[in-house]
């Protein structure tokens, strides 16, 4: 049967080098993609997997298999990015009540134009890079990690509430500056 | 069920999070108003414009890079404490030698310690001339074991800072040199 990831861990506790390399070899994909969505920056975020893989393992012992592993994992990726993202100074974390939304682009795209499948990747990550830290972290777990609610809340530190709204809100802006794109086949 | 309320539920609708009688409510409620359904489509497309920013595989080297670095500070760490133990017992064997010590050696024939042993009989002489030996005559004559061991621990050493003691003695020299000179001048 296969090791579940709180049986690895039990493993990596006591100093099991191959239980750990398992479970990178099972969460780097995952924790990379996260990076890279949230930082927006490869180099940025292959040093951050690097870095946050062995912070799990520096603390594999205070780990306590109460909540899911990934939970943990995500609770350490998303305290990682942020303060990498104070110690460039470019983050602007601010609670929910004072979330304002970022103005919207004046311009949109003609609804009948047609534009490549690339192009519309990059007007999405720019659009998800606007959105402010809190709402594109709850935008990432959600729509790329398939995270529930109360998980994501459990991994920024917040209720269900705070949440639904920042989810609520981010799904309005990206509507607005998504709103009319139609990719083409490329 | 109104349009404000149906509006502020659509991202939670979206994302199955709502619960039964509610999503019941607003699915019916969004068959019967046009705005709203118009508002929900521009939401779900958007929504799904997402999917064109696809993981990507993590480079290969991370895997590797973690594993070496929980590797990495384990032995600094045990390199760390030994060093000194080390250093140490070199410098008891060495004064033991310099000092006359290493008569008694020499009378045994064959000091032999886990790194460094004298393997020749001009080492010590038997005269009582020992002060007059030449450190560079005394360092050649000791005999090293593991040459890799020996070139190893030079590279720690050098990696923390043991090495140049040497030049922080030669600056405090000159920065005593350089304040007797400012008060010369003052």
């Amino acid at each position: 049967m296969e090791d579940t990831d709180i049986s690895l861990m039990g493993l990596v506790r006591k100093g099991d080098e191959r239980a750990f390399e398992l479970l990178v070899l099972r969460h780097q994909r995952p924790v990379y993609n996260l990076a890279l969505r949230f930082l927006n920056d490869p180099a940025e975020a292959e040093d951050a997997t690097q870095e946050i893989f062995i912070r799990v393992f520096k603390a594999a012992g205070s780990y306590t298999p109460d909540a899911k592993f990934t939970t943990w994992l995500y609770t350490i990726v998303r305290n990682f990015c942020f303060n990498l993202l104070r110690s460039r100074k470019q983050a602007v974390i601010v609670s929910v009540e004072e979330e304002s939304l970022p103005e919207l682009p004046a311009v949109h795209v003609d609804p009948v134009d047609r534009i490549s499948r690339e192009q519309v990747r990059e007007k999405v990550i720019h659009a998800v890079s606007r959105l402010p830290e809190n709402m594109r972290m709850a935008v990432i777990l959600s729509k790329y990690h398939g995270l529930q609610y109360d998980e994501i809340a459990g991994i920024m530190g917040c209720t269900v509430n705070a949440i639904k709204l920042r989810i609520h809100r981010a799904k309005a802006i990206l509507a607005e500056e998504l709103s009319g794109l139609k990719p083409g086949q490329d | 069920m109104n349009c404000k309320v149906v509006q502020d539920d659509l991202a939670t609708y979206l994302d199955g999070e709502l619960d039964m009688p509610a999503s019941v409510a607003v699915k019916e409620h969004l068959e019967a108003c046009g705005q709203c359904r118009a508002l929900y489509v521009r939401r779900l497309e958007a929504w799904e414009l997402m999917d064109t920013w696809k993981d990507v595989s993590p480079p290969g080297r991370i895997r590797k890079n973690i594993i070496a670095g929980i590797k990495g500070p384990g032995r600094s760490a045990w390199v760390l404490r030994a060093l000194p133990v080390a250093a140490a017992l070199l410098l008891v064997i060495g004064l033991s030698i310099y000092f006359g010590g290493g008569k008694a050696l020499h009378k045994k024939g064959d000091f032999a310690g886990p790194i460094i042993r004298s393997n020749t009989d001009s080492l010590v002489p038997e005269s009582q001339d020992n002060a007059s030996i030449n450190e560079d005559e005394l360092i050649s004559h000791l005999h090293i074991f593991q040459e890799d061991d020996f070139l190893e621990t030079l590279d720690e050493l050098v990696k923390i800072d043991y090495l140049p003691l040497i030049d922080e003695v030669a600056d405090s020299d000159r920065s005593r040199q350089r304040s007797s000179l400012d008060l010369v001048v003052t």
